[in-house]
């Protein structure tokens, strides 16, 4: 591990702990249960959103016009192919043998016959790619998510999944690739800002879809979570029956019958 | 002879009639991918859609497909246990302007998906006494993880309709509950119901802007 990493992880917990800190002034009326820190969230949302418009969506925006789309996809697979390693790890961690063949599959034949994971060569054979990493294994292992929490830059989380993803960042082999620190951070730039370009698309539609784009985002992060540790069936949302008393199934014309 | 023939006859028969049982009802997995290849073939054969005509796809939308989609579902769905202190004619409200927001988000999507992007479908089983069952598909796009969208369907008297469709386990639905929520312990079920029509006015001032 370099000293990058540690440092870098080692700011991130100072500001969870401050955000800790921060919680006492921070409740709303009608707030989710899972996110009593929602007074500290939608500052940080807001700070995130500023800094998102003012500096890093313009940057974004520029790559995404300079940058043919055949180009970003050689870096969006470049990434992707040192992000499956460890997706790989985390399959194994998790005991999902057959995930894990795949992903670590992939990673061998996309560096050999995909020169250096330029090309997606495993996922055009229909060896698709997963989601994992380290904030699911935890879950798994049955560790609760805690508090919703908005990390600064990088936007939703929560408790566990800041824990993961200082673990995903020293875990990642992309200083064993690139050991030149120059590089690395170069790199890093490269692939934050690949990854920003990359959501330009689905922005749009939260944006035009959400009524509080918080909420939204938060929702849809808790949601997402859970799907990724369920594997794709999480429990109570088929249909949301227990929370939902009042809507049965619908009637022969059509409208919802009622209790 | 004979009998071999009448034998024939009656499996023949027996075939007609069980074809034209299945006719009256499409079975989701194929009422889906009816309703996503259409929208893909009609999105695709138009440049006019492809840089983002909005108001042409939901015109066509209304025209094609949006009548196997069950809005008053989604909509108490979104809204969840508020939903039962609504008055009827709120309820209505809310359908009509929740619908016309989730119309305009599905084109939004749709029309973002690209002529190099294909869709697979999962395998799907149904038991004849199912009243909703989940399909299940894959978008599959160059340089990018697989999305997972499924349709959640129900049973109705006239045939299956969509209620609820998630992208990588998030319903686009229920992802709005926590909001109506608020919206109504703050302002009241009529004031979830001016916050929408609000947005729907804005977005469609948007439009005809650009």
């Amino acid at each position: 591990m370099q000293v990058l990493s540690k440092l870098t992880m080692r700011h991130w917990l100072a500001a969870l702990a401050l955000a800790v800190s921060m919680t006492g002034c921070a409740t709303t009326e009608n707030a989710n249960p899972r996110d009593p820190w929602e007074g500290y969230n939608r500052g940080m949302f807001q700070v995130n959103e500023a800094v998102d418009t003012i500096l890093i969506k313009p940057i974004a925006v520029s790559y995404d016009f300079i940058m043919p789309e055949p180009l970003r996809i050689l870096v969006t697979n470049f990434f992707s192919n040192i992000g499956d390693v460890m997706i790989g790890v985390n399959d194994i961690l998790q005991g999902r043998g057959e995930q894990a063949f795949n992903d670590l599959g992939r990673v061998v034949i996309n560096t050999t016959l995909g020169f250096g994971g330029l090309f997606d060569v495993a996922g055009n054979a229909g060896w698709y790619k997963n989601d994992n990493d380290f904030g699911v294994t935890f879950g798994r292992w049955g560790v609760p998510p805690g508090p919703y929490f908005v990390l600064p830059i990088l936007g939703p989380s929560d408790v566990r999944d800041t824990f993961g993803w200082a673990a995903d960042l020293a875990a990642s082999p992309l200083d064993l690739v690139l050991r030149d620190p120059t590089a690395y951070y170069i790199a890093w730039g490269a692939r934050f800002l690949n990854t920003r370009a990359n959501l330009l698309p689905a922005e749009k539609i939260i944006e035009e879809a959400a009524t509080d784009k918080y909420s939204y985002l938060r929702d849809a992060f808790m949601q997402n979570r859970l799907n990724l540790i369920y594997d794709g069936a999480p429990p109570g949302l088929d249909g949301d029956i227990e929370s939902e008393p009042a809507v049965k199934a619908p009637t022969d014309d059509g409208k919802i019958s009622q209790q | 002879m004979m009998l071999l023939h009448i034998r024939k006859l009656f499996l023949v028969f027996g075939l007609m009639l069980a074809t034209l049982a299945h006719a009256e009802v499409v079975p989701p997995d194929v009422l889906v991918k009816q309703i996503t290849e259409e929208t893909y073939v009609y999105v695709n054969q138009d440049p006019a859609l492809q840089k983002g005509d909005i108001t042409k796809l939901v015109e066509w939308a209304e025209k094609s497909i949006l009548n196997q989609f069950d809005f008053n579902r989604m909509t108490s769905l979104a809204v969840g246990k508020d939903w039962r202190q609504a008055s009827p004619e709120q309820k209505k409200l809310l359908v009509a302007e929740f619908r016309k927001l989730l119309i305009r988000t599905f084109a939004n999507a749709f029309i973002g998906i690209k002529k190099e992007q294909r869709m697979e479908y999962k395998p799907f089983k149904l038991n004849p006494e199912d009243q909703t069952a989940v399909v299940k598909t894959l978008i599959i796009k160059p340089g990018a993880k697989p999305l997972d969208v499924n349709f959640s369907l129900e049973k109705m008297t006239d045939g299956w309709k969509v209620f609820d469709v998630t992208l990588a386990g998030v319903s686009m639905i229920t992802n709005y509950r926590d909001a109506f929520t608020q919206e109504i312990h703050n302002h009241g079920t009529d004031g979830l119901i001016k916050m929408l029509a609000e947005k729907n006015k804005q977005l469609e001032s948007k439009g005809k802007a650009s």
